[in-house]
């Protein structure tokens, strides 16, 4: 039973890593390999703002959420609107650049320490017992609470809000999008706003359970398995996704040793790639036009 | 294309060249020592608090006049603690700058290319700070270039201490022990993991699992819930102390309530009142700042006169290669070399204030230091650092025993 | 202009067509190039000697990478796990057989030839992103599985290669090295120039810009792709091996993204598809973070940046990396080309013919 739960918190990191792929990639059509990168600013700006703040969490969380939502615009706007035209692997390139060029910056601002965040807030991990035996700590359950937030919220969101339907009218044709009088550059920027936060999100409660560092890039890119394994472009197929994920990563470390659980997500990844390349709900046009 | 144009280009590229590659700094007297340690990366909270404590002795020292009027110049290079960053730091080191030693402080998995250039330029290896001993500082493969000064914890020597120490606080508790081993996946801590079991079953203590975690790993709830499946109440690992911070908080958010002793490291005591985990035992080979010793005092002015935000509790280890670095090159005196100091180093005998309860001494024979355990924990009633045991001597070829205080 | 006076792309035989060195101006620059390269080892100290061999290595890897990338259009991510498997093929042999360069020089080879036509064989179902996940996931496989390798033999702390001999003599120094690189990568160099200029390298440029054309033609794309897969990983297996004895350790954490990174970057900024563009972008991908930290120590308000230097090359290259996307995607060889232009034809600017 403890099992399920460790997987479910898993599940619900990878779903809100791998939500923010499909965003992006429903907006501007790349795999965003910078991902991960987006994510540790995000936990890094949340560290800053808790220890601007004194240990004050909601305050750290908001500020952190606003500046990932603005960090997300202006890397649509400034690298990938320009990139607009040019053919898929120049933007899967750019997005590794740009990669870079963020981990540099969090390097050059916050030095490659590693940091612990949960010291500043105090805590001291202890768990709430729920049931059956099961037990977890109030950072996991503010993940779950999280990733069903947007599980939830984001679909409601793109059937019944005007700027949704934008949204879907975009991701299905930009073009004819555009010629309908949709701003898809604003659209699309939201996009990223909205997949930034969310990665934001995830990074900050990584870095409250482990640590914080540069080197944690390589978790959120982790988070393209799920994307991939669901389909690209389906917000379903990335929680089928996680869960294949997070119950692959558990079990191995749970079965078999702690260093394959670190291949997990890739080796899962290939299998699909294999069997199933656009994925279980993504479409299938999508591997001709490339 | 005109002749004259062609001339020109082949002058500047020529001319640029060589102004990148001229002139390097020409050489001052002053005992040139490198350093490569683990400053950044995920091990880096055992060991780049002792970088800086060791900077901070070096810098005070060299404003008192430096050893015999010459000054230390340190030389540190990071190494992520990782053995490919180490190779070439190793190479820079001891190849292009010429250091007269090498202090490590680092991953034990970063010793092999290390030693390897050390043997190759006999350049002596101090292991400085939190740098775990190897088997090879003393017995049949021994390698003379390599001395202990920081831990003395060979794979052997740390599980003589740990596993009595969990005897002793389980038959304290009255409890029937389930031990869990946690190493992390480099060969020192899989090898003193390995020794463990094997003075668990010599001492009748029941392991129930053994593990070794990816330094890298990011996620351990898997590692933890494999742990809980098999039912042990108390966990011991040999690795850096950020293993067993990821460790033991994956375990209680898992709702487990068992004992986790912590083998000798630095970053040990601020651990300590980080978690204020009641069941989380320290077991260190030099004595916490609760201690109250003047030597404590002597670091927290330097800290504050260098500006060093770090508590004293992080800068001893650090402080005290200083006064290991500081010792051997007043022996070694004037004009000093690598084979001067190789033999300066032998017989020296170092007093650390009390940071470590013995002398820092090596022989011809054994390189390394002598050794003292004690446990320490955090005591909820007076919310602060609580020494549970008396000090232990280590003895080579007879067992360690676990004496606790009230 | 060649020897007869006219212009160099007027040819009047087929052995003017096919001369590498074909004009005066070529001639002379791969001349001055080879001089300088003959003499660098014996005017630059140990240290930047050891700096231009890994120039040579990363050269022949770069080469590899780019006639995948650049010449057959296929996105690899996968780079730095081929470079791994060199350096452990040459790891393993020397710990299980003790096997001479000889010997570990052809079998990573041939390691990476059967490794390229392996990871090949998924481009041909799949295009873009796609052939780049599964090039990435490839990475991951090769890593964990030489690491849980490293793990189980040398517990975690790597291997340790001795100098290699060749016909007796010792290559320990960097000197000796430089001298046994130099013409490896001048004959890698040679190698895909001639692989471009050949039926081959036809095909796989027809396969670069529209495989389903080139099909049409009568190109078998299957073939020509694995084959390109094949020629890529194997010349980048060589260049692992050679980058284990140079190093003399090998680790897994070397080849970490970071690696992928440099190589990408080398063919990026040196320019898609062009030898000299890679070459180009091998040595400035390798080069400048000495020159960061040089410019560091010499320019006091940028003394901070000196600790940092290899922590910043990562986003220089990124940024240089962007930018040469965004506005040149010609890379440095773009650049070069619009110089040699510019002095070619001055004082005019432009001419009826492109060469």
């Amino acid at each position: 039973m403890n099992l399920l739960v460790v997987i479910l918190i898993q599940a619900s990191f990878y779903a809100l890593l791998g939500m923010g792929y499909v965003l992006i990639y429903r907006a501007t059509r790349v795999l965003n390999l910078a991902h991960g990168d987006l994510m540790v600013f995000g936990a890094y700006l949340f560290f800053q703002a808790l220890a601007m703040s004194g240990g004050s969490l909601p305050l750290a969380i908001v500020a952190a959420a606003l500046g990932a939502a603005l960090l997300g615009a202006l890397v649509y706007l400034g690298v990938m609107r320009p990139l607009a035209s040019y053919p898929v692997a120049v933007g899967v390139l750019a997005t590794i650049a740009l990669g870079l060029v963020l981990r540099t910056i969090v390097t050059l601002i916050w030095s490659a320490q590693t940091r612990y965040p949960a010291e500043l807030l105090g805590r001291s991990g202890r768990p709430i017992a729920l049931f059956a035996g099961v037990s977890v700590s109030l950072i996991d359950t503010l993940i779950i609470a999280a990733a069903i937030a947007a599980i939830v919220g984001f679909p409601l969101l793109l059937r019944l809000s005007t700027v949704g339907i934008e949204m879907r009218g975009v991701a299905e044709n930009a073009v004819l999008a555009a010629q309908r009088g949709i701003n898809i550059h604003r659209i699309n920027a939201m996009s990223w706003a909205a997949a930034t936060v969310m990665a934001a999100v995830a990074g900050i409660f990584f870095s409250i359970k482990s640590r914080l560092g540069p080197d944690i890039w390589y978790v959120g890119l982790a988070g393209f398995a799920p994307a991939l394994i669901g389909g690209m472009d389906s917000l379903r197929g990335v929680l089928i996704g996680a869960v294949i994920v997070a119950a692959a990563e558990v079990l191995a470390a749970l079965y078999i040793a702690p260093q394959v659980a670190l291949a997990a997500p890739f080796l899962v990844l290939l299998v699909a790639l294999w069997i199933r390349p656009w994925g279980i709900f993504g479409s299938r046009e999508e591997l001709e036009r490339i | 294309m005109s002749k004259r144009v062609k001339l020109l280009c082949a002058t500047a590229l020529t001319c640029l060249a060589a102004t990148v590659v001229a002139g390097e700094a020409s050489a001052q007297a002053s005992f040139k020592i490198g350093i490569s340690g683990a400053a950044t990366g995920p091990a880096s909270p055992n060991y780049s608090p002792n970088i800086e404590g060791l900077r901070t002795y070096v810098r005070a020292l060299n404003d008192r006049g430096g050893v015999n009027g010459s000054k230390i110049e340190l030389i540190v290079l990071d190494d992520k603690a990782s053995p490919s960053e180490a190779a070439s730091n190793a190479k820079r080191l001891m190849d292009d700058e010429q250091v007269l030693a090498m202090g490590l402080m680092s991953l034990s998995s970063t010793y092999a290319p290390m030693f390897q250039a050390a043997t190759r330029t006999k350049t002596p290896v101090l292991l400085l700070g939190m740098g775990v001993c190897p088997a090879t500082a003393t017995g049949a493969q021994m390698n003379p270039l390599v001395f202990c000064s920081g831990s003395t914890s060979d794979p052997n020597t740390a599980a003589a201490w740990q596993v009595p120490l969990v005897k002793a606080l389980a038959e304290k508790n009255k409890d029937k022990v389930k031990l869990a081993l946690v190493a992390m996946d480099i060969p020192i801590s899989r090898q003193g993991v390995d020794t463990m079991e094997r003075i668990a079953g010599t001492l009748g203590v029941e392991v129930a699992d053994k593990q070794a975690i990816p330094p890298a790993a990011a996620d351990v709830s898997g590692a933890a819930a494999r742990i809980i499946s098999k039912e042990a109440n108390y966990a011991t690992s040999y690795a850096p102390v950020s293993t067993t911070v990821q460790m033991l908080g994956a375990l209680r958010r898992q709702g487990w309530s068992g004992w986790y002793v912590h083998n000798h490291s630095s970053d040990a005591e601020d651990t300590l009142r980080q978690l204020k985990d009641p069941k989380l035992v320290m077991s260190p080979e030099y004595a916490f700042t609760v201690e109250k010793l003047p030597i404590f005092d002597e670091i927290a002015a330097a800290a504050k006169k260098y500006d060093v935000n770090l508590p004293v509790d992080k800068l001893t280890l650090g402080w005290a290669s200083g006064m290991v670095l500081e010792a051997a090159l007043k022996t070694c005196g004037a004009g000093c070399t690598r084979e001067k100091l190789l033999d300066s180093l032998v017989g020296l005998n170092v007093q650390t204030g009390g940071i470590y309860p013995d002398p820092i001494t090596w022989t011809k024979d054994d390189h390394r230091r002598p050794a003292s355990f004690v446990a320490y924990v955090w005591d909820d009633k007076s919310q602060s650092v609580k020494r549970i045991t008396d000090w232990a001597k280590f003895k080579d070829g007879e067992p360690v025993v676990a004496r606790m205080t009230n | 202009m060649s020897a007869r006076g006219l212009p160099s792309t007027l040819r009047t035989d087929f052995r003017d067509d096919v001369q590498l060195l074909d004009s005066g101006f070529v001639r002379f620059w791969a001349a001055m190039a080879l001089l300088i390269a003959l003499i660098l080892p014996l005017v630059l100290t140990n240290f930047w000697t050891g700096v231009a061999n890994q120039v040579l290595i990363a050269v022949v890897g770069a080469l590899a990478l780019n006639l995948l990338m650049g010449t057959t259009g296929q996105i690899s991510l996968g780079h730095a796990g081929f470079v791994a498997a060199g350096a452990f093929t040459v790891a393993a042999l020397i710990a299980h057989v003790d096997a001479p360069i000889g010997v570990t020089l052809p079998a990573a080879a041939v390691v990476g030839a059967v490794l390229g036509v392996l990871v090949g064989l998924p481009a041909l179902r799949l295009k873009g992103l796609y052939l780049a996940v599964s090039t990435l996931a490839a990475h991951f496989v090769i890593i964990v599985g030489v690491g849980q390798y490293q793990s189980a033999i040398s517990y975690g702390s790597g291997f340790t290669i001795p100098a290699p001999s060749i016909f007796g003599l010792e290559i320990g120094s960097e000197r000796a090295w430089y001298f046994v690189l130099l013409p490896i990568a001048l004959g890698a160099i040679l190698l895909n120039l001639n692989w471009l200029r050949s039926a081959y390298g036809r095909a796989w440029m027809a396969i670069r810009h529209r495989d389903v054309a080139a099909e049409a033609l009568g190109i078998n794309v299957a073939l020509y792709k694995l084959l390109a897969f094949s020629a890529s990983t194997s010349l980048t297996c060589v260049a692992g091996a050679l980058w284990a004895y140079h190093t003399a350790f090998v680790s897994v954490e070397a080849f970490e993204f970071d690696m992928l990174i440099q190589y990408l970057a080398m063919v990026i900024i040196g320019g898609l598809g062009s030898v000299l563009g890679t070459c180009l972008g091998a040595v400035f991908v390798v080069v400048l973070p000495h020159v960061i930290s040089i410019l560091a120590d010499r320019i006091p308000f940028l003394s901070g940046l000196g600790g940092k230097s290899f922590d910043l090359q990562v986003g220089v290259f990124g940024a240089a990396m962007l930018l040469f996307l965004i506005m040149e995607p010609r890379g440095l060889a773009g650049i070069w080309a619009r110089v040699r232009f510019y002095f070619q034809l001055w004082p005019f600017k432009y001419r009826a013919w492109e060469s």
